[in-house]
């Protein structure tokens, strides 16, 4: 009995060891080329067994099991290889090829019109911190944006102009959603600047054309913001300028995080030191908060917040141009909201969802001496979309947005014998999608389409978008785009005539890229044809008949850029960028085709930087040229044929940091000094000599100045205060 | 007798059980030996794949995605290469994502990433201008969250040795933090509290810790 259970046990002591022999799996890998892969993970599907492979590629491991089982091969940057085996008896040598992956980290990307900047993507134009670091953006979005080529120096408005487009043509997102008003408002001729603080995005792309078919409502250009994901520390961020004095306190948690931002500005001592070409009455005053929410939930979900306010107020004399000794007085009034929220999650493991609501309102009041305008403007959006792979070579972005958005005018004079009221809501429903489609590891593809139907003028139109990108080995690459792109007339024209028709474009680009090392190059030839643009009879401006949608035009040229973030030079980074433009419209009261009062044929950026590190310090000037720009002189012959002299203008940035905590900082614009000249203003009556009287259109003052204190308060301290300089 | 069935169901059944959870075991535990066992680049790309391999099946666990992650870094640590960095850094950092998708120390992940971020800083001084501030965060978060985690001491007072070198300032507190991390890595508080737990800096406290004294 007993040597029968010692038997028994035996028996079934050696059972598991009998029923799981070894049988020895092995092969080679190679790539396509022939060359060993080393360090493949090589295993049996759904168990630990497996092995690497060597330094010939070789590999070989034992595995329990029998019967049919799959093997898989695993190798970053190669497609994975999935073999069906019988393990019977020990393999043959397997051979096997990997082959290089589409969706590898060095993926192909199409880069036709498009500028990406922040993250650490290598395909990055400009770096996140570029936006403060570049002279003469003085911390304004648009304001380094317009270093880049393919924008026109438009330097009485301080907005974007894109290859020949109006400003208007430039569509501004944030997390995917249309904001109306993105520039803050100001006095006739003083440069404006973007209402959100660059510090709330961590990616931005700009796009000079033939944009993503997410995104729509922009003849010429979009601006694409994402806020950031994770908020920074808790800290207190504390701003002093001779102007003014900003707050910043962020709160961060393990899932959630706050950080609201609240700043008081009042130009009157500024003024008083720098002498100005405007006579201000009261000089601009303004408060502005900002506040960001992020939450997350459950292991992928995250909920975003973001919201604005501005209140802004200024009062000055304008002189009338006929008669200069007549002065009358303009204040202005303005009050600005924008709510932002969306929820992003994933859809098992492949797709991801978000939801997105988005709420803008706009009250400017403008008050003259005998007169008043209070213009009123707000937008409702609401925003459903998908996005995922389909497969290893295909993935899709899909989705559709509702766009809402009211315009209230009233003009009244104030002995109250004259009140008129214009007025628009506008209603736009839109659905896209997109899909990116690998042809082969080097040929890139997306193809997509943005239907919207307006019901303000009852129109429905497809836009397809197109765009190609091919990879010439591993620095270089050509792309191409082509698109269609509509938008709703600007809102002064929209509220005289509700049922203007949609202006057009179509936009062809073509790219090529090099980035190796630091270094970027790339040239970029583009044509873009407008149509549908409104016209309409200047003499008769408020009579809805003498407008049509009839007005045409084009643009084209190229653009150059190179920047050397790595060069010869320690520390130093530096780039060029040039942009040819040839465009002529005819549209609003053109009488004729000609060129745009905008539109400069050739303009010129040279940023460069350099960090010296032991005396903790930062050097960093612009210098922007552009060519003449038209202007319109009634006392000479055709329309636009005036011509301003050259703009130029030198901007210098330098900043210390004292210690970790505290930094200096001091700014300058226009250090050279130099008189521009952005075009003519005319009075209406013809003077004595038989001549319309001319005011030059000029910087608000020669020089813009700015010196200011940054100081961080954080538990850690070891903050890097660069960032806020 | 009846001990005799006992036993013979206890041994026919032990196959499939072993099949099961200690499998689990047994292949973390080979793969944490040969972990600690590394020294070469080849060393961690073998064992990244071990950890991968195991974190493949076992997609609720976090030790393999953690470990898969820091042998990752540590192959891009010692490349040379400074073009062949990134590659590993994003595989790592695709761990890293996993991994905080499961239930895990977030101190740690957060340590861990800060030395996955200060690696890719490495490769040039122009990223050490834009990653910085996110390092310093995330490893200012780490410490926080916890800190008796030696790695997140080890990782912070990194970080401000390099800035304060930076910056010519005094590297005192560092050096400080970095003794401070030895003592937790030599008296873990958390000793066997739960298998497969982060327990590497301690060869990198050393040298760290050499650094202040010349």
């Amino acid at each position: 009995m007993h040597r029968l259970t010692t038997y028994i046990v035996w028996i079934f002591l050696l059972l598991p060891s009998i029923l799981r022999s070894q049988t020895t799996i092995q092969g080679q890998i190679k790539d396509e080329n022939d060359n060993p892969v080393i360090g493949a993970n090589i295993f049996i599907e759904g168990t630990y067994d497996g092995s690497s492979s060597d330094h010939e590629g070789y590999f070989n491991f034992g595995f329990d099991g029998k019967g049919s089982h799959k093997l898989i091969v695993k190798y970053i940057g190669y497609e994975d290889i999935h073999l069906p085996i019988d393990v019977n008896t020990d393999s043959p040598l397997l051979k096997i090829t990997m082959v290089e992956s589409s969706n590898q980290m060095d993926m192909i990307t199409i880069t036709a019109g498009s500028f990406k900047a922040g993250g650490e993507n290598k395909r990055t134009i400009l770096k996140e911190l570029d936006i403060v670091t570049t002279a003469g953006a003085t911390g304004d979005i648009a304001g380094v944006l317009n270093t880049l080529p393919g924008t026109q120096t438009v330097g009485e408005e301080g907005k974007l102009y894109v290859r020949g487009g109006d400003d208007y043509e430039t569509q501004t997102f944030i997390d995917g959603m249309r904001v109306i008003k993105p520039y803050q408002t100001t006095m006739p001729y003083t440069p404006t600047r973007n209402r959100f603080s660059p510090f709330m995005f961590k990616g931005t792309s700009f796009s000079t054309g033939g944009y993503s078919a997410e995104y729509g409502q922009g003849l010429s250009s979009a601006l694409i913001l994402s806020s950031k994901e994770k908020a920074d520390q808790t800290r207190t961020d504390l701003t002093i300028i001779p102007f003014g004095i900003e707050a910043a306190q962020c709160l961060s948690g393990e899932k959630t995080s706050l950080a609201g931002k609240v700043g008081y500005f009042n130009m009157q001592p500024y003024y008083a030191i720098i002498p100005q070409n405007i006579d201000w009455v009261d000089p601009p005053e303004s408060v502005d908060a900002n506040l960001v929410f992020r939450n997350r939930i459950g292991s992928s979900g995250i909920i975003k917040a973001y919201g604005n306010f501005t209140w802004s107020t200024s009062q000055m004399n304008h002189g009338s141009i006929d008669d200069p000794g007549l002065k009358g007085t303009l204040t202005l009034d303005n009050l600005y909201g924008y709510f932002n929220t969306s929820y992003k999650n994933s859809l098992g493991k492949k797709w991801s969802y978000l939801t997105g609501f988005a709420y803008s309102a706009n009250h400017d009041v403008y008050s003259f001496d005998t007169a008043a305008i209070d213009d009123r403007t707000s937008g409702v959006q609401l925003k459903l979309a998908f996005s995922g792979d389909i497969n290893g070579h295909i993935s899709l972005n899909t989705g559709m947005d509702v766009f809402l958005r009211d315009n209230e005018f009233t003009y009244s004079d104030y002995s109250g014998e004259l009140t008129n009221m214009l007025s628009f809501r506008e209603w736009i429903l839109a659905t896209f999608l997109e899909a990116d489609i690998f042809i082969t590891s080097d040929l890139l593809t997306r193809i997509g389409f943005r239907s919207e139907y307006s019901y303000l003028n009852n129109t429905h139109a497809i836009d397809p978008r197109v765009s190609l990108a091919y990879k010439l080995g591993n620095r270089a690459s050509v792309s191409f785009a082509y698109g269609t792109f509509q938008q709703s007339p600007k809102e002064d024209l929209l509220r005289i005539v509700n049922d203007l028709g949609n202006e057009r474009s179509a936009h062809y680009i073509l790219n090529y890229q090099y980035i190796h090392k630091g270094k970027t190059f790339r040239i970029e030839g583009y044509y873009k044809q407008y149509k549908n643009l409104v016209k309409y009879d200047p003499d008769n401006m408020y009579d809805p008949s003498k407008y049509d949608n009839t007005g045409s035009g084009y643009a084209r040229g190229f653009d150059i850029f190179w920047r050397d973030s790595y060069s010869s030079l320690k520390n130093v980074d530096y780039w060029i960028s040039y942009s040819f433009l040839d465009t002529k419209r005819d549209y609003r009261d053109f009488p004729e085709r000609s060129i745009p009062i905008f539109a400069s044929k050739h303009n010129v950026s040279f940023a460069y930087k350099q960090f010296f590190p032991k005396l903790r310090s930062f050097l960093s000037g612009t210098y922007t040229y552009a060519s003449p720009r038209p202007y319109n002189d009634p006392n000479g012959s055709g329309f636009n044929t005036g011509r301003t002299k050259s703009y130029h203008d030198l901007s210098l940035t330098i900043a210390h940091m004292i210690s970790e905590n505290i930094g200096l900082f001091f700014m300058c614009t226009n250090v050279l000094g130099v008189n521009n000249v952005f075009g003519y203003e005319y009075g209406q009556n013809i003077n004595e000599e038989g001549l319309y009287n001319r005011r030059a259109i000029i910087q608000p003052a020669k020089r813009f100045i700015l010196a200011g204190i940054t100081i961080t308060l954080s538990k850690n301290g070891v903050m890097n205060q660069l960032r806020s300089l | 007798m009846r001990t005799l069935t006992g036993l013979l169901i206890a041994i026919l059944l032990n196959p499939l059980f072993s099949y099961g959870e200690s499998n689990y075991e047994k292949a973390m535990k080979n793969a944490f030996q040969s972990l600690n066992q590394a020294t070469t680049i080849e060393d961690f790309r073998k064992v990244a794949n071990q950890f991968d391999r195991i974190g493949d099946i076992e997609e609720d666990k976090w030790p393999p995605q953690y470990h898969a992650a820091y042998a990752k870094v540590m192959m891009a640590s010692m490349e040379e290469d400074l073009q062949k960095k990134d590659p590993f850094l994003d595989a790592a950092q695709l761990n890293l994502d996993a991994l905080e998708k499961l239930e895990h120390d977030e101190s740690e992940r957060l340590a861990l990433e800060g030395f996955l971020i200060m690696i890719r800083m490495s490769v040039s001084l122009d990223r050490g201008m834009e990653l910085g501030m996110d390092c310093g965060m995330i490893l200012n978060q780490a410490y926080t969250l916890n800190n008796q985690n030696p790695r997140a001491v080890l990782m912070l007072a990194q970080f401000k040795f390099g800035s304060a070198q930076y910056m010519g300032q005094d590297t005192s507190e560092s050096c400080a933090m970095f003794e401070e991390s030895l003592e937790l890595l030599q008296n873990p508080d958390n000793k066997d509290s739960e298998p497969f737990l982060p327990v590497w800096g301690k060869n990198l406290a050393q040298i760290l810790k050499q650094q202040c004294q010349n």
